[in-house]
């Protein structure tokens, strides 16, 4: 016993090098947050702030509808993550338990999907959602996103590994197939479902490009293009103002990974995917 | 209280009547931070103002000048642009042959109301192209030398440097390795080797920088051009200029610390340099190689331009909100707290009088040194297509320098076939399009 803590307090240890490294970052966003007037260009530079001033997050509420920006994110991102849970939990199941032709094409096309980078799907989909008038919507900044090749081969890795026994008896016992699903196989994949619901809803949340591109008002965009107005190009940029707003930014994700961190890291490891 | 509600209300009502009976016209801008909050308030003057004519303005910000040529082109191939787009000064020629813009002259023939002779001659010379005015000028700066007073009053310097010579040497003079205090900083922008070869009366692409025909060949080779990016290498390896890398900030960042005593910037940040700074400001004109140069700074920012694939009825509406930004009031407000120079003679003769620049002489010396340059081809700005690419060239060109893996010339040499190909390869492109599309003719 004595040993093992040993080992554990070693382990912490050399685990709270890279951890301090990681949240370095933040910690210096979160101080340069609090400084105001010269103190952000002050040489030599401080790393903590003379007091903890809010005047930046007044500043960075007033400049843009941040609040606005955050609720857009939140539902688009929310949304994007159920209904890309949904479609890969279905497509999943099927291609990993039921026996019909061609499977192995349909895998394969499935996986071609992640070979294809985003940008090159922007122009045809803007035009199909163009003509459907959904442009500027939640569900022109959703639909595109509703499926995704990575969630269900993610998935299907997962649901294979669980006894296809299991599902025989239930069907023995007269379970049907959705009702398997839903009720025994999902909890039973929850690891990997919450995993792969986290990663989708932090991909949706740091889009950039297609939100920019189909939103028309400022109303509908969300809190990355937010970012992107702190932004300057070449006029002086209000150092703790930006910082202010990235704070306010970045909050709601890592808030989320920190509370499900725990099913992240086992879903990711359980389906021995990287 | 009473009458901010009633407007409030009318101005609702007007938006709602107009999106009744009228979309409101999309313009979308790149304008950030303050700037952008003042680009919205004066957005939301001229709604409240026109609600009773039923037009409204839905501005949008869409990221950067590219991003927003990014957005604008998807979106033109669904018809779905909007009716005012802001673009950089380097997109003027793209933008002309897109064949997707009504001129603003069209629209504005006929309306003698229409301030076009009251736009500066520095600037007209670089958006009049062939007789016209294609977009409205907004936001225009140019170069200046900002330095710190309190450091020059020390060394016991009595005026800023004006040739290049000087520029050397007062670097020499005013750095201090021990405390790691720099003479001079700049970014590393193509910005200002553009503009270093117009104050040498020089220009950037053969054919009078584009202006006279298409331009075929770049012109990185002169001795000017070679002579301006060696300068700068020697003061960067004598540890004299700081380098610190692209982007405008880093610069900016350095001189209002302290740590260098001179800073060549745009003058749109005046004011806020101004206000950052902890010791005294003031600018002076960029300097010459030698004095008896005959040239002068460029303008450089942003137009805003009026897109035709919208209703006839709608750009005339667009048209109006040009005219209010073009209006006096409204080029005051954005000179007087943004640092860009107004479009308007008139303007800066009716803040001169009043003694505006009495109180703030570091915003008059842009507005001098733009009067000051002479009408040549080299100040007038170059006019390519392939303006984006050819900064890239430059930049990375004067990065090898800089970094010690390039001489000047043969680093210049590479720039120039760059940009020469991309000239080709945009000429070629466009003259196939021009053959199948004669409207297009700039």
């Amino acid at each position: 016993m004595g040993k093992l803590n040993k080992n554990k307090v070693g382990l912490t240890l050399v685990l709270c090098l890279p951890a301090i490294l990681h949240f370095a970052p933040i910690f210096y966003l979160v101080c340069m947050s609090f400084k105001v007037g010269g103190e952000v260009i002050q040489y030599p530079p401080k790393l903590l702030p003379e007091s903890l001033n809010l005047e930046n997050y007044r500043a960075a509420l007033e400049m843009a509808p941040l609040s606005r920006f955050l609720l857009n994110s939140v539902i688009v991102s929310s949304a994007m993550m159920v209904l890309q849970v949904f479609t890969s939990i279905l497509a999943a199941y099927a291609l990993a338990r039921i026996e019909f032709p061609k499977k192995e094409w349909i895998l394969g096309f499935v996986l071609m999907t992640m070979f294809v980078p985003g940008e090159v799907t922007i122009i045809p989909n803007y035009f199909t959602l163009a003509r459907w008038e959904w442009l500027n919507t939640y569900r022109g900044l959703v639909a595109p996103y509703a499926a995704s090749g990575f969630g269900v081969f993610l998935l299907y890795q997962f649901f294979r590994t669980v006894p296809k026994e299991l599902e025989e008896a239930a069907l023995i016992d007269g379970c049907s197939r959705l009702r398997f699903l839903f009720q025994i196989l999902v909890p039973l994949s929850m690891p990997a479902i919450l995993a792969f619901a986290l990663y989708s809803f932090v991909n949706s949340w740091n889009q950039y490009l297609w939100p920019l591109v189909v939103t028309q008002s400022t109303d509908m965009q969300t809190a990355q293009i937010g970012l992107g107005m702190f932004r300057a190009q070449n006029e002086s940029m209000s150092w703790g103002v930006v910082m202010a707003a990235t704070t306010l930014l970045v909050a709601p994700t890592l808030l989320l990974f920190v509370a499900t961190q725990r099913h992240f890291v086992r879903g990711i490891t359980m389906s021995g995917m990287k | 209280m009473k009458i901010t509600l009633f407007i409030f209300l009318a101005v609702l009502n007007g938006a709602a009547f107009g999106a009744a009976v009228m979309k409101p016209l999309q313009f979308w801008h790149s304008m950030t931070g303050d700037n952008g909050k003042l680009m919205q308030q004066l957005v939301t003057e001229f709604n409240v103002k026109n609600a009773a004519k039923g037009i409204v303005i839905q501005p949008q910000f869409v990221g950067t000048y590219e991003e927003g040529i990014n957005k604008l082109r998807t979106s033109l191939l669904a018809k779905k642009g909007p009716h005012i787009i802001q673009i950089a000064d380097l997109g003027t020629q793209v933008m002309i042959d897109s064949g997707a813009v009504t001129p603003l002259q069209d629209l504005a023939a006929g309306d003698a109301d229409f301030p076009l002779k009251e736009i500066l001659p520095g600037i007209r010379r670089y958006y009049e192209i062939g007789g016209k005015f294609y977009s409205l000028p907004f936001a225009t700066s140019n170069p200046v030398l900002y330095y710190n007073v309190d450091a020059f009053q020390k060394a016991n310097l009595k005026r800023p440097p004006e040739t290049f010579a000087e520029i050397e040497t007062y670097s020499r003079v005013l750095s201090d390795k021990s405390s790691k205090v720099t003479g001079i900083t700049w970014p590393l922008h193509s910005w200002f080797f553009e503009q270093f070869l117009a104050i040498q009366g020089k220009t950037l692409v053969n054919f009078d920088n584009g202006r006279k025909q298409r331009a075929t060949e770049a012109l990185y080779l002169s001795s000017e051009a070679i002579e301006f990016v060696a300068l700068w290498n020697r003061m960067v390896k004598e540890g004299t200029f700081a380098n610190v890398g692209r982007g405008w900030e880093p610069a900016e960042q350095n001189f209002l610390a302290g740590r260098s005593t001179m800073l060549i910037t745009s003058t749109s940040d005046v004011f806020n340099i101004i206000r950052k700074a902890k010791f005294r400001v003031m600018t002076a004109p960029v300097p010459k190689r030698f004095r008896e140069n005959v040239g002068g700074t460029i303008v450089g920012g942003n137009s805003l331009w009026i897109l035709n694939h919208t209703p006839a009825d709608e750009q005339k509406m667009a048209y109006e909100f040009l005219k209010f930004m073009a209006s006096k009031e409204t080029q005051r407000k954005w000179h007087t707290s943004t640092g860009y120079f107004p479009i308007r003679q008139d303007l800066i003769a009716e803040l001169e009088k009043e003694g505006f620049y009495e109180k703030f002489p570091a915003a008059r010396t842009a507005i001098n040194q733009l009067k000051a340059s002479p009408e040549i081809p080299a100040t007038q700005g170059a006019l390519i297509g392939v303006f984006a690419e050819a900064r890239v060239h430059i930049e990375s060109a004067i990065e090898r320098v800089l970094s010690g893996q390039a001489e000047p010339k043969e680093s210049l040499a590479k720039a120039k076939v760059q940009t020469d190909e991309a000239l080709a390869r945009y000429n070629k492109s466009f003259s196939a399009q021009r053959t199948a599309k004669p409207s297009a003719k700039p």
